[in-house]
């Protein structure tokens, strides 16, 4: 079981687009970050993307920071970043992340 | 016999940048901006500066050598100015410059000014500066990074004590956490927004454990001092008048790297420079009389062990204290980090140490704002240059005369 929470206009917005270190990329514009928290009592795994849904009809949220597929042991969260146009977030209804096996986990989006 | 400088030196003025990106200026008008405040709070002119002293550290992408960048800047009219360098002790170590100047006898006033012009420079972190650093030094740590180095401090510390990492990581968020709980409320820093403990520790990892948040961030700024007797302070008419209390400077000896009584879980410098400032302050029981601080939170693990090494928190009970809120801003402890910190001023070399003076004094003043805290007596300020296990110690502890 995945919980979601969308945090949009983060505050790691300015700190992700100053702030080089040690191989972290400088990545500019990360206005939403999201946090996948495990609820469960295994580990999961869980690719980059997500489908977001709404006024604007369905499309697929690919360019999150970090890429490729994460392992979320139970308990603990993984912080996903990207770039979202406030205008189509506002008029988004749901948003959907899916795990590797197939899960998939709907999410509203409240204002 | 050697009497310490307790209560010898006053310190009349203080100024200090807005620190960020400050892409709209240079070094120059950073140290000028920083200046003016400095002037207008001292109630002095420029030319009653006698001598003065700057602190930068990477020169050689920054002000320029020797203290000609200073005096041509400030117009300083042909006084001795003096550049010192001493890693991220190097604007504490210009204060300590101007204190002694004063508390010899042979200037009445002097200026002690940090500046640090980093980020148009092409990086993020710090530099690395190569042989630069003299030839024991690269031979002794030919390849590493900040953030691992303090990494390794992490786990040693964590082995020590049998921290489970999930505990650690709570502790080290909430250092971070409470530094931009802090920040929020300082329109100087860079930095300026809160952060939850959550965003902390989901946050990209740097070096296990240390994430984002674990990691200040380099920054523009400039801080500075004006310095003089406690006899000349009078004689002006100066009145509730902050007094040094003790300035104390140690530096790794090559004990940690070299034999195994070491375990890479503290630093050696900091645990003996804090005894000896607390000596010559007259301070006996830090716990109970230091009022505030700022340590040198260049990485969140830093500022937890450092609570141990001043010897506020006992050993091992770091964690603890941090999570209890002892060290925030209305924990009813010891408040750390009340202008927001490294975390959310960045670490622009030479200015930090003036920087965290700044605050200490505005605290002493009941000048800081929604940040003041209530009847401060001592305010101590550290400074640590360098990775644990070889590097420069700096403590300031100042005071109401």
């Amino acid at each position: 079981m995945i919980e979601v929470k969308f945090i949009m206009n983060s505050a790691v917005e300015e700190i992700l687009s100053f702030k080089t270190c040690c191989g972290l990329m400088r990545v500019f514009d990360q206005n939403l970050e999201i946090h996948l928290r495990n609820k469960g009592s295994g580990p999961i795994m869980i690719p980059s993307y997500f489908d977001l849904l709404g006024q604007h009809g369905a499309m697929r949220v690919e360019t999150l920071t970090p890429p490729g597929v994460h392992q979320i042991m139970p308990g603990e969260i993984l912080a996903l970043y990207c770039a979202m146009d406030e205008t189509v977030w506002g008029k988004s209804t749901e948003a959907v992340f899916y795990d590797c096996a197939g899960n998939a986990y709907p999410v509203g989006i409240v204002d | 016999m050697a009497t310490g400088i307790r209560d010898k030196v006053a310190i009349i003025g203080m100024g200090c940048t807005r620190f960020g990106e400050r892409w709209d200026v240079g070094a120059e008008e950073l140290m000028v901006e920083a200046f003016c405040e400095c002037l207008g709070d001292a109630g002095v002119d420029r030319h009653d500066i006698q001598a003065a002293w700057l602190g930068t550290c990477v020169e050689e992408v920054n002000v320029g050598k020797s203290g000609l960048p200073l005096s041509t800047t400030l117009r300083l009219p042909f006084i001795p100015v003096t550049r010192v360098e001493n890693f991220c002790a190097s604007g504490t170590e210009s204060f300590r410059g101007a204190v002694y100047a004063v508390a010899s006898g042979a200037y009445d006033i002097c200026l002690a000014m940090g500046v640090e012009k980093l980020k148009d420079t092409g990086y993020g972190g710090l530099p690395n500066p190569g042989s630069n650093w003299g030839s024991l030094s690269w031979l002794w740590w030919p390849n590493i990074t900040a953030p691992g180095a303090f990494a390794l401090l992490a786990s040693a510390y964590a082995a020590k004590y049998k921290i489970p990492d999930q505990e650690l990581k709570r502790a080290l968020a909430h250092v971070s956490a409470k530094s931009h709980a802090n920040g929020v409320l300082n329109p100087k820093a860079h930095l300026r927004k809160a952060v939850t403990e959550d965003q902390v520790i989901a946050a990209p990892i740097v070096a296990h454990p240390l994430g984002l948040f674990d990691c200040c961030g380099v920054s523009d700024g400039a801080a500075c001092a004006i310095v003089t007797t406690v006899e000349k302070a009078k004689q002006m008419g100066k009145k509730d008048f902050i007094t040094v209390k003790a300035l104390q400077l140690a530096l790794s000896s090559g004990e940690e790297m070299a034999f195994n009584g070491w375990d890479g879980d503290h630093f050696m410098t900091t645990d003996q420079c804090s005894v000896r400032a607390y000596k010559e302050a007259g301070i006996t029981n830090p716990r109970k009389e230091i009022s505030m601080m700022e340590v040198h939170d260049c990485f969140s693990i830093t500022e937890l062990v450092t609570y141990e090494d001043l010897h506020i928190s006992d050993r091992g009970q770091a964690v603890r204290d941090a999570l209890d809120g002892f060290y925030d801003r209305e924990g009813g402890g010891v408040p750390c980090q009340v202008d927001g910190g490294l975390k959310c001023f960045g670490h622009p070399i030479g200015a930090s140490g003036l920087r965290m003076l700044y605050e200490m004094y505005l605290q002493l003043h009941g000048r800081a704002g929604e940040r003041q805290i209530e009847n401060p007596v001592y305010g101590l300020t550290h400074n640590l240059g360098g990775v644990p296990f070889m590097n420069v110690c700096s403590i300031a502890i100042i005071g109401k005369y």
